[in-house]
């Protein structure tokens, strides 16, 4: 019996019910499961490509790194290392006009030179530094949002989640992404040291502390024990001593020794919830993982990918799709949240803009630094979010107050985007 | 005021006792179960991976499934810690149109999800329940190891995929006694519950 639809229609019709159950706010790794198998069936593929996906797609040691980088975010965390940096931070720059803002920003930073995830940088720094945000004058939605916009270099500067994610559905190599990563994020955390100094400078936001070289050499010593993470994973990356997912484990056992005998502030009797707040968020992020490779598999199949970028390579050359790819890593980012738009996107238009002549650390930098700019983008910012529930001021309001930091933000991708160089001057020092 | 007596839940006897031991039990387990994998899991990835590093360093030796067994470690921590994250309803969707539903057109579009799951669970459970088999039938063994099965590993798609069913099933009775009894429907987290 012929079917009443060909299968392109089937697929149209699967996708558009997939899209409406999206809206009703079926879960995300759900639908794509589901797609994949109403799309298997529908193109005649066998299901048990299911059955080995969800297995092999999770089966490698490199995209490890990835929880073992999330645990480490909560074992800084919750061991007392996040609020020694941002005590350091703050008797560095406190002399200077919104200095407590910068060294909101500036924490934000180092915070995301030991973990990766963005939304995690908000909530453990806002959450530090909000209070005496608050207490030295700042409006309290700004307060929130330069909490938030200083979380977006999480997924930028190395180690990175979003990179690790990016790297294992694109065949990219992680250590070159962490490295390529590394000029573009701090030129990002630049432009909003500067955007929070020239707001407050102008609306006379903060009070303004004496610099002493007393306070300063009191917190270095705990400071010190983030920068020996950071040094752990960085430098144990690019001097070869370590994998990154190596480097990602030793941190974590460098954080739990920390935690233990030097901060004191972790104890065996919170060591499990620690983790298990970390396997529910690899039991969230990882499944989207392993149904996006399933969903490539089909889009293989049906040849979507060779279709899509013949598309966008019709309306232009390098340029062309180099922009059209950030209008839809934006657009995206403002309606998605980036592990699913990483999921999602990153298999698609990685392949078309690497066609067009974009060079494919480059292109993984514009499309991460827009997905991270997604994550103070209205509708749905995550960070935003985050930073309401911490601080119970409005989302709208904080909406507003980033507004500032999404400007420098969005300026200095394009900036990223237009000067590869920045991206990918560093990846040549790769495995020297 | 006084009390309102209860139906009496003290156990009587020894069935009694064996009734209650029983119960606690399983309230244990059904509060532990996928936690106490992800602390094994976790843990096996972190550690061995770091202790072979150490290995490495001191020794100049490193056993050649310190990469192999993580990997497959990691699997064993994704899907219950899926399970997990269905039973908390942490999953990533998009909520903003669900909650403005009608307490109705809230459960039915649950019900939905619920169905979809228990498709979708029973081709993952079927189809990776076959790849534990072939493994076990071939007696194939982890890359690195002489003789570790690799169908321990490959158990965990359809025991993570079986504890997510377990879960659904749990949400769907919470569900069910919640629109029944009038309390509120308990809903997905959305958008904010994700690490970036």
């Amino acid at each position: 019996m012929n079917a009443i639809f060909d299968p392109g229609t089937q697929l149209f019709l699967l996708s558009g019910l997939a899209a409406a159950l999206f809206v009703l706010g079926t879960p995300l790794f759900l639908l794509m499961g589901v797609w994949v198998l109403g799309a298997q069936l529908i193109i005649d593929f066998p299901l048990a490509s299911i059955g080995s996906g969800l297995f092999e797609g999770l089966n490698s040691f490199a995209l490890l790194a990835a929880p073992l980088f999330i645990l480490t975010g909560d074992l800084i965390s919750k061991g007392g290392i996040a609020r020694r940096m941002t005590e350091f931070s703050m008797s560095l720059l406190g002399w200077v006009r919104g200095g407590l803002g910068m060294s909101t920003i500036a924490t934000c930073s180092m915070f995301a030179a030991i973990s990766g995830s963005n939304s995690a940088t908000t909530a453990t720094i806002g959450s530090i530094t909000y209070p005496s945000l608050r207490d030295q004058g700042y409006p309290s939605p700004f307060a929130a949002a330069t909490s938030a916009a200083g979380g977006v270099v999480g997924i930028i500067i190395p180690p990175s989640i979003l990179f690790i994610v990016y790297g294992h559905l694109t065949a990219t190599p992680i250590s070159e992404l962490f490295l390529a990563g590394i000029i573009p994020g701090l030129l990002m955390s630049l432009v909003m040291l500067v955007t929070v100094y020239v707001v407050s400078r102008r609306r006379g936001y903060g009070q303004l502390h004496p610099f002493r070289v007393g306070r300063v050499a009191q917190t270095f010593p705990g400071v010190s024990i983030a920068l020996a993470a950071g040094l752990i994973v960085l430098g144990g990356i690019y001097s070869g001593a370590f994998s990154p997912t190596e480097a990602a484990a030793v941190t974590v056992v460098y954080c739990l020794l920390a935690g233990f005998l030097m901060t004191r502030e972790l104890s065996l009797r919170s060591l499990p919830n620690v983790i298990l707040r970390s396997g529910m968020i690899v039991g969230i992020i990882m499944p989207l993982v392993a149904m996006s490779l399933l969903m490539q598999q089909v889009f293989a199949v049906i040849g979507f990918g060779a279709w899509l970028g013949e598309f966008i390579s019709s309306l232009g050359g390098y340029y062309t799709v180099l922009f059209v790819s950030m209008m839809i890593v934006l657009i995206a980012g403002t309606l998605l949240e980036s592990v699913p738009n990483t999921v999602i996107l990153a298999p698609i238009l990685a392949p078309v803009a690497i066609k067009a002549g974009v060079d494919p650390f480059h292109f993984a930098v514009v499309f991460m630094a827009g997905g991270s700019i997604g994550f103070i983008t209205p509708p749905f910012g995550l960070n935003l979010y985050v930073a309401s529930g911490i601080t119970g001021i409005p989302y709208l309001q904080i909406a507003r107050a980033v507004l500032p930091y999404l400007w420098s933000l969005l300026f200095i991708w394009m900036v990223i985007a237009l000067l590869p160089a920045l991206s990918v001057y560093l990846t040549q020092f790769a495995g020297r | 005021m006084g009390q309102t007596q209860g139906p009496n839940l003290l156990p009587s006897g020894r069935w009694g006792r064996f009734k209650a031991g029983a119960y606690r039990t399983l309230r244990y387990v059904d509060a532990h179960l996928e936690k106490g994998i992800i602390l094994v899991a976790y843990t096996a990835c972190a550690g061995i991976i770091a202790f072979e590093v150490g290995r490495r360093f001191l020794l100049d030796e490193q056993v050649s499934w310190s990469t192999t067994v993580p990997a497959y470690m990691f699997v064993w921590l994704t899907w219950p810690g899926a399970a997990l994250a269905v039973r908390m309803r942490s999953h990533l969707a998009f909520n903003g149109v669900r909650q403005n539903l009608s307490r109705w057109g809230q459960y039915a579009s649950m019900q939905i999800d619920y169905v979809l799951y228990l498709t979708f669970a029973f081709v993952a459970v079927y189809y990776s329940f076959e790849l534990v088999q072939m493994h076990q039938n071939n007696f194939s063994s982890v890359p690195g190891t002489v003789d570790l099965p690799s169908w321990w590993f490959y158990l965990a798609t359809p025991v993570g995929w079986s504890l997510l069913v377990l879960r659904v099933f749990q949400n769907a009775w919470e569900d069910f006694r919640a629109i029944r009894s009038g309390s509120d429907l308990r809903m997905a987290a959305g958008f904010g519950s994700l690490e970036g």
